[in-house]
C-alpha cells in the first residue's frame, strides 16, 4: 500500500514525533507507515484521514492501482 | 519544511522494543507498572523460597501460603503486561504478538520434537531448558518483527 503521509506531514511542517503525538502512536509507527512497511488498521487510517481532513483513499492507495 | 526523508530516524534496538521504551507516554507509564510487578514477583520468589527453607517448624499451611504469594504477584504482572499490550499502538502490539507467537510456537514444537530425542536416549527435558527455548523464541520473534516493520 502506498501512502501520502510523508508529503502531508511535510506540508504542515510537522516532525514524525509531532504527527505521532496527534495520532497517539509511537514515532516508530509513523515511520513504518510512511516507509510502507506497515499498513494501519481502519481505526488508525480513519484517524489519519480526519487529522488531515481527507478521505482514506486520498491518503492510501493500493499498489496495483 | 520538515525534512521529508527523516534521515535522523534510527531503528530502535530489540531491547528498547522489548521494554516499550520507544512507545508513547502511556506505554512508558504502563511499562513502569509492569516492571514494578515483576520486581515484586522476583523478590517474592527469593523471599518465599528463603523463608520456606530456613524457617524450621513452619506449619505446612504457612509454607503453602508462602509458596502461593509469588504466584499472586505473577498474576498481577501478567495482567499489567496485558494492559500494556492492549494500550500500546497497533504496530507495537503486532510486533509483540508476533514475538509471543514465535516464543510459544518454538516452545511447543521444541517440546514435542524433543520427545523423539528422549526416546532416542537424550536426557529428560528440564524446566530451565524449556524456559530458555520459550525466551529465545520470544526474543527471536520480536527481533524478526522489528526488522520487518522498522
Amino acid at each position: 500500500m502506498k501512502n501520502k503521509l510523508r508529503v502531508l506531514r511535510a506540508e504542515r511542517d510537522w516532525t514524525q514525533a509531532k504527527l505521532a503525538q496527534h495520532l497517539a502512536v509511537s514515532r516508530q509507527t509513523v515511520n513504518a507507515i510512511e516507509t510502507g512497511k506497515y499498513d494501519p488498521a481502519l481505526p488508525l487510517a480513519f484517524k489519519i484521514a480526519r487529522l488531515f481532513d481527507l478521505r482514506i483513499e486520498d491518503i492510501f492507495v493500493p499498489e496495483e492501482v | 519544511m520538515t525534512d521529508p526523508q527523516n534521515s535522523d530516524f534510527e531503528r530502535p534496538t530489540l531491547w528498547q522494543i522489548l521494554c516499550f521504551s520507544t512507545g508513547t507516554e502511556v506505554d512508558r507509564t504502563n511499562n513502569r507498572y509492569f516492571t514494578w510487578w515483576c520486581i515484586a514477583w522476583a523478590l517474592a520468589i527469593v523471599g518465599s523460597t528463603w523463608l520456606i527453607k530456613n524457617l524450621e517448624g513452619l506449619p505446612a499451611i504457612f509454607a503453602w501460603l508462602l509458596a502461593l504469594a509469588p504466584n499472586l504477584l505473577a498474576i498481577g504482572a501478567l495482567f499489567s503486561y496485558l494492559r500494556l499490550l492492549r494500550m500500546t499502538d497497533e504496530m507495537q502490539r503486532r510486533i509483540h504478538i508476533e514475538g509471543l507467537a514465535m516464543g510459544f510456537g518454538a516452545g511447543w514444537l521444541f517440546a514435542i520434537g524433543y520427545l523423539v530425542f528422549e526416546a532416542a536416549g537424550a536426557p529428560q527435558l528440564s524446566l530451565t531448558g524449556m524456559i530458555l527455548v520459550l525466551t529465545g523464541g520470544w526474543m527471536l520473534g520480536t527481533g524478526l518483527a522489528v526488522r520487518r516493520y522498522l
